[in-house]
């Protein structure tokens, strides 16, 4: 029988590396997944994932054995993630318009070119919305939409009421709707009607 | 104005939390609710939109990979605070034995202090810089 979260904590506090390591392959996925959502890239994500291990592995001293290790571990992940974030977007003007050498990160099961196409341009147009979000906001929505966490989930990792989840989801969703609108009437791509009414004159009537 | 049950039960409904019972209930308030309906159809193409972005899961191979590289950073790690300790305490001896030494006071001992002291002022500066990095920093109050 495999060993509970709890068992393979108090081991690799003990000092075993094998329990350790045994933590790293039960979260590595989550880790790469959720980093490659905010990196945008498959290097940028590994690197970002392993450095969060490191540190954690470093800081066992700080863990409270009471607490579970995941949303402990997220939140060192999550700095790292905020830290490249910042550092990255000094240097580029968007992660996904400027430094995409890896565009085979999202699955693509389209029945034709002329379909693939637009939706690789309407994935990069939408993740360049999401990058402009606060970071509250992109994190809401790539544990949500991107990672596929249920309420419950995100507010286990984040720590905060489910309500919280819901109401920071709901305003994310808002401010994504409307960079998107304004995405599509400053022209930024030749593309199909992103949003609802992104197209109508101030006023109009939908 | 946005109806108040939309973020309670419209945002469950798009995101397929609701259960059969509440959700019966609140598309039954949808009927007569055009604040509802007007952020179902917004709300809900934004949620369309970003379900379509699902990241790729690496193969096998990547992960086999991602363990080995993390094991041997971890190791490699380790292997650097042992040297910088080890470095530490050869400096330390180092020293003690310049300023103990009876030739400390000539131009080769003085050169060498010279030398060590310009090192030892980049370190500071470097150090210095960081730490007032550091403390301009917007993200420094998140919490770990």
């Amino acid at each position: 029988m495999p060993d509970t979260e709890k068992e393979l904590v108090e081991r690799w506090l003990r000092g075993d590396k094998n329990a350790f390591g045994a933590l790293v392959r039960r979260f590595m996925s989550d880790a790469y997944l959720i980093a490659l959502g905010f990196a945008g890239n498959s290097e940028d994500a590994r690197d970002l994932s392993q450095e969060a291990f490191i540190k954690a592995y470093a800081a066992r001293e700080q863990f409270d054995r009471d607490r579970p290790f995941y949303p402990w571990f997220y939140r060192i992940l999550r700095n790292r993630c905020l830290n490249f974030i910042q550092r990255e977007s000094k240097k580029h003007e968007s992660l996904f318009y400027d430094n995409d050498p890896d565009r085979e990160r999202f699955a693509s099961p389209s029945p034709s070119i002329l379909e693939s196409l637009e939706r690789e341009e309407r994935v990069r147009l939408v993740h360049a919305a999401i990058e402009r979000l606060s970071f509250d906001h992109r994190e809401v929505i790539v544990l949500k939409n991107l990672k596929g966490y249920s309420y419950e989930q995100i507010a286990r990792t984040l720590g905060i009421p489910i309500g919280t989840v819901m109401s920071r989801l709901y305003y994310a969703r808002k401010m994504l709707k409307e960079i998107l609108t304004e995405m599509e009437q400053r022209g930024v791509a030749e593309t199909p009607n992103l949003v609802p009414g992104a197209r109508t004159a101030p006023g109009e009537v939908v | 104005m946005v109806c108040e049950r939309f973020q309670a039960e419209g945002m469950r409904l798009l995101d397929d939390e609701l259960s059969v019972e509440d959700k019966k209930q609140y598309e039954e308030h949808v009927k007569n609710c055009a604040d509802c309906r007007r952020e179902l159809k917004e709300i809900g193409r934004v949620v369309e939109l970003t379900n379509d972005l699902k990241l790729r899961a690496p193969d096998e191979e990547f992960w086999a990979r991602y363990w080995d590289s993390l094991f041997h950073r971890l190791e490699r790690g380790t292997g650097f605070v042992l040297m910088i300790a080890g470095i530490l305490v050869v400096l330390a001896y180092a020293v003690y034995e310049a300023v103990t030494s009876p030739e400390f006071f000539t131009v080769k001992g003085i050169s060498i202090a010279v030398i060590l002291l310009g090192l030892v002022v980049v370190f500071l500066s470097v150090v210095r810089e960081r730490y007032h990095e550091s403390k301009s920093d917007p993200y420094k109050g998140v919490k770990q």
